[in-house]
């Protein structure tokens, strides 16, 4: 017994390392956006309330903003800059290349948007519906590292184009899904 | 200072440590995401966040307590001292050679009450009285508490080899 306790604590580093799950900062990154735009419109309407001086908004202090705007999209480009790294094999970056990038790009965040959305609904209520949406997102292997290195770009952007917009209309009826269980509960 | 190299840096930084820590206790990958999440943004959106003189133990204590908050969301705090009523089986002493993964394993399938006091005390070095703060219970249930989750995780380890 003393041993394992032993070795547990002669190997505490260890512990606290490993594989995470698929996506988390990305998930991230999409929160991190969200709190910015939620804490945006939080002020936008304290603003808009003190100005028509109608007297029921109290003049509270305003919130301290968590981020400037210019470290959104900052933050938003360093997604971005993942997302394209991790779905995109380096190579020649010729125009029609980078649209199919972006495209792309965006095509991901939406889904990990969307992912992010119907989990916060949920709030960690239906397990069964959490785990089905982390079996749409979550990836052993990327898509983009199975396919076939010998497909042109704009095949490997087809192909995963509509990969992603497949996803997220899948997530997509979760969230009808999530809707409904939300004015059931 | 919340440029995107800092917040990067943090995440980078954090975000392992932060999410196992999360996960030894809840038990959750998916819950031990959100609170790892959850417990960065709060740090981000803290106005002083910049005069926090260490990050990683101020982070480490809201991760924790946000653990066990979701433990007692889900009710399970009841099985806490219920779980302890019962006595454990008698177990022979384990082999002395497990790897890091068969205890991450076999520590995720013990019950909450045995994961959260061997986080606390064995992993993240709290002492009895700093989890007795944290979670409210005494001092000499937590030692006993302590000692029957070794032995819990000791018998899982080998039950796990069989």
């Amino acid at each position: 017994m003393e041993n394992l306790e032993k070795y547990i604590q002669n190997n505490l580093e260890q512990f606290n390392t490993g594989e995470m799950p698929v996506g988390h900062q990305e998930r991230f990154m999409a929160k991190l956006q969200a709190a910015q735009a939620s804490d945006r419109q939080t002020n936008s309407t304290e603003d808009a309330g003190m100005q028509a001086g109608n007297g029921k908004v109290a003049p509270t202090r305003k919130a301290p903003r968590l981020f400037s705007r210019r470290s959104l999209f900052a933050a938003a480009g360093a997604a971005a800059a993942i997302i394209i790294a991790f779905f995109l094999t380096p190579g020649s970056t010729t125009s029609t290349e980078e649209e199919y990038s972006i495209e792309i790009q965006e095509m991901a965040h939406e889904m990990y948007m969307e992912e992010a959305d119907i989990l916060k609904m949920l709030g960690g209520k239906d397990q069964n519906i959490i785990n089905s949406i982390k079996s749409i997102t979550e990836e052993a292997i990327p898509l983009s590292e199975q396919l076939p290195a010998e497909l042109s770009q704009e095949k490997r952007a087809e192909i995963l184009r509509e990969y992603y917009k497949a996803k997220t209309a899948a997530l997509k009826n979760f969230r009808v899904l999530a809707y409904t269980d939300e004015i059931i509960y | 200072m919340t440029s995107v190299t800092y917040i990067n840096k943090l995440y980078e930084t954090h975000s392992q440590t932060l999410y196992f820590t999360s996960l030894r206790i809840t038990g959750n990958s998916f819950e031990a995401e959100e609170i790892m999440h959850d417990t960065l943004l709060k740090f981000l959106s803290q106005p002083d966040a910049n005069e926090i003189e260490k990050p990683a133990a101020w982070l480490k204590s809201v991760c924790i307590r946000k653990s066990l908050d979701k433990l007692r969301e889900r009710h399970r705090t009841q099985a806490f001292l219920e779980e302890y009523r019962e006595d454990p089986p008698a177990t022979p002493p384990p082999p002395l050679q497990y790897t890091v993964e068969e205890i991450k394993g076999a520590l995720l399938l013990l019950p909450d009450n045995y994961r959260t006091i061997l986080s606390l005390h064995l992993f993240e070095g709290y002492d009895y009285q700093e989890i007795e703060q944290i979670t409210g219970t005494k001092e000499a249930t937590l030692r006993s508490l302590y000692k029957r989750a070794k032995e819990k995780l000791a018998a899982q380890l080998q039950q796990n080899r069989k």
